[in-house]
C-alpha cells in the first residue's frame, strides 16, 4: 500500500482502536452488573466468588481508559470483498452448525467445506467435489474408525 | 533407590511385542497429537477398551497408553509450526515463534529443531523420574494452596516478559484470558459464574474451545482475507536442518526449560500448557532483543522441551502416589487399576516389569519418536503446499469435529465459532493472542488456590508466606522481574 | 430400522397374547458420558458395554459419547431435548447428578423428566486423616472437631454443596458446628484430597472409599469411617462405618442408569431386565469388583423411586445446611 494510504489508514485505525477501547469499557460495566448477580448461598473463603470477577472489571475499565486515549498501531480495516467473504463463511458455517442435528453432518460438513473451497478460490464444481470429499472423508473416519457420535440428521432419518 | 527394576523394565520394554506396541504407540500419537481435534485424553480413553478387550497384559497395555501420552507431545508440535493451530494444549506456545519462523520458509529445521529440543526435554524428563521419582513425589505433596499461589504469582513475573511496545494490549488480552476462567463452576462457593443457564458451560470453558475459536477460527478468516487482497503467498519449504550456530543458541533454553517444565509437569495442579507458557516467558524475560514472537529458534525450543519434560514429570505423582498429575495420566491410572494394580512406591518392588517396563520404554520411545520424527520433517512440510482450497475445509471442519466430540453439543461449536470471530477483530486491533491464552492457563489455577488458602487461614493473608517454597518462589518472582531490568540498566 | 420395526411387532403380538413384561431389542446402542473420558460416568459406561458385549447380550459393541457439562446436566438436557425417543441411547447418572437435581443445579428439568433403568453399583463415602493424627476413631475426631471447630481444615473433591462437601458436614453436624463455618478447600477429584493430606495442609480428607482405599492400605493416609449401612466386603472389610461407631452418617454414591423419557415401554423393560439379568452374572460382579464399585441391586421401578427419594432427601440436607432456600 502507499503512503498516502497509510496516513489516511493510521487515523482509521486510531478510530476503530478508539471504538474497542468504547466498547471495552462499556463490557467492563456489564461486566461488574453480572458479576453483582451471581447467586450463592456462602463460600468456604472469605473472598466468595464475586470478587475476582470484580478486580476484573475494575482493571478492564481502566485499561479501556488507557487505550482510549493511546489508541497504538491497528491493521488497516479490511476491504469491503473481505468483509463480505468472512461474512458469507461464518454464516454458511454458524447455520450449518446449528442445523447440525436436523441435517445431519455429513450434509453440514459439506455445505461448510464447499463454502471455505469456494472462497479460496476453488470453482464451483471444484468446490462441491471439495466439499463432498472432505464431509465423507471426516465423517467415516470420525464415525467409523474412531466411533464418535456424529448426528445423522433427524430431517434425513426421522425416527 | 537400587535400579534393578529398570534393568527388568529393559528387559520387558526390549521384547518384539513391547517394542512394537511402543513403536505403534509413538506413531498414533504423533498423528493424534497433530490432529487439532484430538489431544492424548481422548487418543488414550479411545485406546484403552481396545488394549483391554485384546488381553493385553498390563505391561505392555501402559508401554502403548504411555507411547501414544509422549507421542502426542511431539505431534502437537507439527500443526502449531505449519498452519498456527495448535495440536494440543501444550502445543499452544509453540506456536508463538514457530508459526512465524514457517511463514520466512524456514519450516522443516523449525520442525527439525523442536523435534531435537522435544527429545531433550522428553529424555531429560525420564532421567528425572528414573532418579528422583520418590523424591519428587514427596516435593509434590509439599504443594499445598498457598505454593500454588506462590508459583501463580511467578509465573505472572515471567508475564512481564511479553509486555512489548503497546502493554496496554498485552495487560488487556491477559484479562480477557482470566476473565474466561471464571466461566462456570465456582469451585469454592459451588455459584455459577456466567453460564447464562446452560448447562454445557457448567464446566467453564473447555481450553480446546479457546485454543481452536482463537488460532484456528481466526488464522482461516486472516488468510481470506489475504487471499483476497492476493497476499496469501505460498510459502517456502526451506532446507530441513537448523544451523549449528541455531542448534547452540537453543542449548541452554532448551536445558533450563527442560528442568523447569519436569517439575511443574510433577506438581498435580498444573501441566503441559503452564510448563510451555512458564518456559517460553521465561526464556523471552532472559533472552529477548526483540526477535522473540518473530520467529526466534530459542522461542521454539523452550515451551517444546518444557511440554515434553512436563509430560514426564506427571508420571511421578501417579507412579510414586497413586495420584494421576495430569488428566492424561489420570486415565492411565484408571487403566492400572483395571488390571487389580495399585501404583505407589511398591510397584517399583513389587511389580518391576510395570513401573521398570514404562520407564525403559519412555527411554525407548522417545528415541523411536525422535528417529521418526527427523525423516517426517519432509513429508509434514508437505502440508504447507496443500493448496488452501483443501487445506482450509480440513482445518474447518477438523476444529469443529474438535469441539463436538468434545460436548456432543452443537452451542459449543456455535461458541468456539464466535471465540473465533472475536479473535479475528483482536487480532485486526494489533493484540496478540498468546497474553489471553497464559491468563486463561493461569487463572484458575491462581483464583482456586489463592481463594482455598484463605480458607484454610480464615482470611489470613500471612499464610501465603509460612513455607520456604512459597517463599522462594515469592523471591524467584521478585528476582525475574528485576534482574532483565538491571542488566539493561548496567549494559547502558 | 427392519429390527426396530420386527421389534416393534414383536412387542404388539405380545401385547396381544398378553405376556408381560414386553421387551423390545435397539439395533444399537450407545452410552452416553456426561463429562471428560476417565471419570466416575465414563467407568460406568465402560462397565455396561465391556459386560453386555462380553456376555453376548448386545450385538453390535456399544459406542460411547462425551458430553462435557455440570455432572452430567449436558446430557441430561441432550437426552429430554433431543432425543427423548431413542430407544438406543442410555446415559450414566449417580447420586452427584441427583444432589445437582435437588438444588435446582441441573438445568430446566427435575427428577421426573426422564426414565431410570438401574443402578449398576455404589460407593460409598468416607473420611481421612493423617496416619500420624491423634484422631484414631470417628468418636475422636467428632469429639475434636466440638471443641476446637476451626482447627479441623477439610479438603473435598467438588465445590461447596457437592458430595464430598456434603459428607464433611454431616460430620460437622454430628459434632454441632455450622456446616457453613469449616474450613473447606475445594479440589479436582479424590486424588488431591490424599496428596493435601500427605503434605499436611489439611486435616480432614473427604471422598470415596475406593478413592483411599488403596492409600489407607499403604499406610499412607488413615481411614476413620466408611458411610455405608453394613460393611463393606473385600478389602476394605476391616474399616468400621460410621453407624457402628455411632453415627447415623450415610452416604451412598450410587451409579447408575436412564434413558429419554419418550422411550417405549418394551425398549424401557428390555432396558431394565437386561441390566438385572447382567448385574447376577459372576463374570459382572468380577468386573464390577475391579472397579470399587459395590453390588446395589436396584432396577427399574425401585430404581427410580430410590432416586427420588434421595433427591428429596438431598433437597432437606441442602435446605439445613443453608445451600437452598
Amino acid at each position: 500500500m502507499s503512503a498516502s494510504q497509510h496516513d489516511d489508514g493510521a487515523e482509521h485505525n486510531a478510530r476503530s482502536s478508539r471504538v474497542a477501547a468504547a466498547i471495552l469499557i462499556a463490557f467492563a460495566v456489564i461486566l461488574a452488573i453480572g458479576t453483582s448477580q451471581i447467586e450463592y448461598a456462602f463460600s468456604s473463603d472469605p473472598l466468595g466468588p464475586r470478587a475476582f470477577p470484580y478486580l476484573l472489571a475494575v482493571l478492564l475499565a481502566f485499561c479501556g481508559l488507557w487505550y482510549f486515549l493511546n489508541p497504538g498501531a491497528a491493521s488497516p480495516w479490511p476491504q469491503m470483498a473481505v468483509l463480505r467473504s468472512a461474512l458469507v463463511l461464518i454464516a454458511v458455517t454458524a447455520i450449518s452448525v446449528g442445523l447440525m442435528d436436523k441435517i445431519g453432518f455429513l450434509t453440514a460438513a459439506f455445505f461448510m467445506s464447499a463454502c471455505a473451497a469456494y472462497l479460496f478460490g476453488a470453482a464451483p464444481l471444484m468446490a462441491i467435489a471439495i466439499g463432498a470429499a472432505q464431509a465423507v472423508f471426516w465423517f467415516v473416519l470420525f464415525k467409523y474408525a474412531l466411533g464418535t457420535y456424529l448426528p445423522s440428521g433427524s430431517w434425513l432419518f426421522p425416527g | 533407590m537400587s535400579l534393578d527394576y529398570l534393568w527388568t523394565g529393559f528387559a520387558v520394554a526390549l521384547t518384539p511385542g513391547n517394542l512394537l506396541f511402543a513403536l505403534a504407540g509413538c506413531f498414533l500419537g504423533t498423528l493424534i497429537g497433530a490432529l487439532p481435534a484430538i489431544g492424548p485424553i481422548n487418543g488414550i480413553a479411545l485406546m484403552l477398551p481396545i488394549a483391554y478387550t485384546m488381553k493385553l497384559p498390563p505391561e505392555s497395555c501402559m508401554i502403548l497408553l504411555a507411547a501414544i501420552y509422549y507421542g502426542a507431545e511431539y505431534g502437537g508440535r507439527i500443526s502449531s509450526i505449519l498452519i498456527n493451530v495448535p495440536g494440543d494444549a501444550g502445543a499452544v506456545m509453540t506456536a508463538v515463534d514457530g508459526y512465524p519462523l514457517a511463514r520466512q520458509g524456514r519450516g522443516a529445521e523449525a520442525l527439525t529443531m523442536s523435534a531435537l529440543s522435544s527429545f531433550v526435554g522428553g529424555i531429560l524428563a525420564v532421567i528425572g523420574l528414573t532418579f528422583f521419582a520418590p523424591l519428587l513425589g514427596l516435593f509434590a505433596v509439599k504443594f499445598g494452596p498457598a505454593e500454588y499461589v506462590a508459583l501463580m504469582v511467578f509465573a505472572f513475573a515471567t508475564l512481564a516478559s511479553m509486555v512489548g511496545a503497546e502493554p496496554v494490549k498485552t495487560i488487556i488480552g491477559c484479562l480477557i484470558g482470566l476473565l474466561l476462567t471464571t466461566i462456570g463452576l465456582d469451585p469454592t462457593s459451588g455459584a455459577y459464574r456466567f453460564t447464562f443457564d446452560q448447562p454445557e458451560m457448567h464446566d467453564g470453558l473447555e481450553f480446546i474451545i479457546i485454543v481452536i475459536g482463537l488460532f484456528s477460527i481466526s488464522e482461516i478468516l486472516l488468510m481470506l482475507e489475504h487471499k483476497i487482497t492476493g497476499t496469501l503467498k505460498p510459502i517456502p519449504i526451506g532446507k530441513g536442518f537448523p544451523s549449528w550456530s541455531d542448534i547452540k543458541a537453543c542449548w541452554w533454553p532448551t536445558i533450563r526449560s527442560s528442568v523447569s517444565g519436569f517439575i511443574i509437569g510433577v506438581l498435580p495442579g498444573t501441566g503441559a500448557s503452564v510448563a510451555s507458557a512458564v518456559a517460553y516467558t521465561t526464556e523471552k524475560r532472559l533472552l529477548d532483543k526483540g526477535t522473540f514472537g518473530k520467529g526466534d529458534m530459542r522461542g521454539l525450543a523452550a515451551p517444546e522441551a518444557a511440554n515434553n519434560a512436563a509430560a514426564g514429570g506427571a508420571f511421578v505423582p501417579m507412579l510414586t502416589l497413586g495420584v494421576p498429575g495430569s488428566g492424561t495420566t489420570a486415565v492411565m491410572l484408571g487403566a492400572l487399576l483395571l488390571y487389580n494394580i495399585t501404583p505407589g512406591p511398591q510397584l517399583f518392588t513389587e511389580k518391576p516389569e510395570i513401573a521398570g517396563g514404562l520407564i525403559a520404554s519412555m527411554y525407548i520411545g522417545n528415541i523411536m519418536l525422535l528417529i521418526m520424527n527427523i525423516p517426517m520433517v519432509r513429508i509434514f512440510v508437505k502440508m504447507l503446499q496443500v493448496p488452501s482450497t483443501w487445506l482450509i475445509p480440513t482445518i474447518l471442519l477438523l476444529s469443529i469435529l474438535g469441539v463436538y466430540t468434545a460436548y456432543s453439543s452443537v452451542m459449543s461449536v456455535l461458541l468456539m465459532i464466535g471465540i473465533g470471530v472475536f479473535g479475528w477483530a483482536l487480532r485486526k486491533l494489533g493484540f496478540d493472542m498468546a497474553p489471553i491464552i497464559l491468563g486463561f492457563v493461569l487463572g484458575k489455577v491462581l483464583e482456586t488456590n489463592l481463594r482455598n488458602a484463605l480458607a484454610l487461614s480464615g482470611g489470613e493473608i500471612s499464610i501465603l508466606f509460612q513455607s520456604t517454597i512459597s517463599n522462594m518462589f515469592w523471591a524467584m518472582a521478585v528476582l525475574i522481574v528485576l534482574i532483565p531490568w538491571w542488566l539493561s540498566r548496567r549494559a547502558k | 430400522m427392519l429390527g426396530r420395526l420386527a421389534g416393534a411387532v414383536v412387542a404388539a403380538c405380545s401385547i396381544l397374547l398378553g405376556a408381560s413384561p414386553t421387551l423390545a431389542k435397539p439395533d444399537k446402542t450407545e452410552c452416553i458420558v456426561g463429562a471428560k473420558p476417565g471419570g466416575g460416568f465414563d467407568l460406568t459406561c465402560r462397565l455396561l458395554g465391556g459386560t453386555l458385549q462380553a456376555a453376548n447380550l448386545i450385538d453390535r459393541p456399544m459406542s460411547y459419547t462425551y458430553m462435557e457439562g455440570g455432572v452430567g446436566a449436558t446430557a441430561y438436557n441432550h437426552i429430554i431435548g433431543t432425543r427423548p425417543g431413542d430407544p438406543g441411547a442410555i446415559v450414566a447418572v449417580s447420586t452427584g447428578s441427583a444432589l445437582l437435581l435437588a438444588q435446582k443445579k441441573f438445568g430446566a428439568h427435575d427428577e421426573n423428566a426422564v426414565r431410570w433403568v438401574g443402578a449398576l453399583g455404589a460407593e460409598f463415602g468416607s473420611v481421612i486423616v493423617a496416619p500420624d493424627s491423634p484422631h484414631k476413631t470417628l468418636k475422636d475426631l467428632v469429639e475434636g472437631i466440638k471443641a476446637n471447630p476451626s482447627e479441623f481444615s477439610v479438603a473435598g473433591g467438588g465445590a461447596v454443596g457437592s458430595q464430598d462437601w456434603m459428607k464433611a458436614a454431616l460430620i460437622f453436624r454430628a459434632a454441632g458446628q455450622d456446616p457453613k463455618k469449616m474450613r473447606y478447600i475445594a479440589l479436582e477429584g479424590g486424588g488431591p484430597v490424599v496428596t493435601n493430606i500427605l503434605g499436611g495442609h489439611v486435616k480432614i480428607g473427604s471422598s470415596d472409599i475406593a478413592e483411599f482405599l488403596p492409600h489407607h492400605k499403604s499406610g499412607k493416609v488413615r481411614v476413620l469411617a466408611v458411610m455405608s449401612s453394613e460393611r463393606l466386603t473385600g478389602d476394605a472389610k476391616d474399616i468400621p462405618t460410621a453407624k457402628e461407631q455411632g453415627y447415623d452418617i450415610l452416604w451412598t454414591v450410587w451409579r447408575g442408569l436412564y434413558i429419554g423419557p419418550k422411550v417405549s415401554d418394551a425398549d424401557y423393560n428390555w432396558w431394565v431386565e437386561i441390566v438385572e439379568k447382567l448385574s447376577k452374572t459372576p463374570e459382572f460382579r468380577k468386573e464390577q469388583e475391579s472397579r470399587g464399585l459395590y453390588p446395589f441391586p436396584s432396577f427399574g421401578k425401585t430404581f427410580a423411586d430410590h432416586v427420588k427419594a434421595d433427591v428429596a432427601r438431598f433437597k432437606v440436607l441442602a435446605q439445613e445446611a443453608g445451600l437452598i432456600k
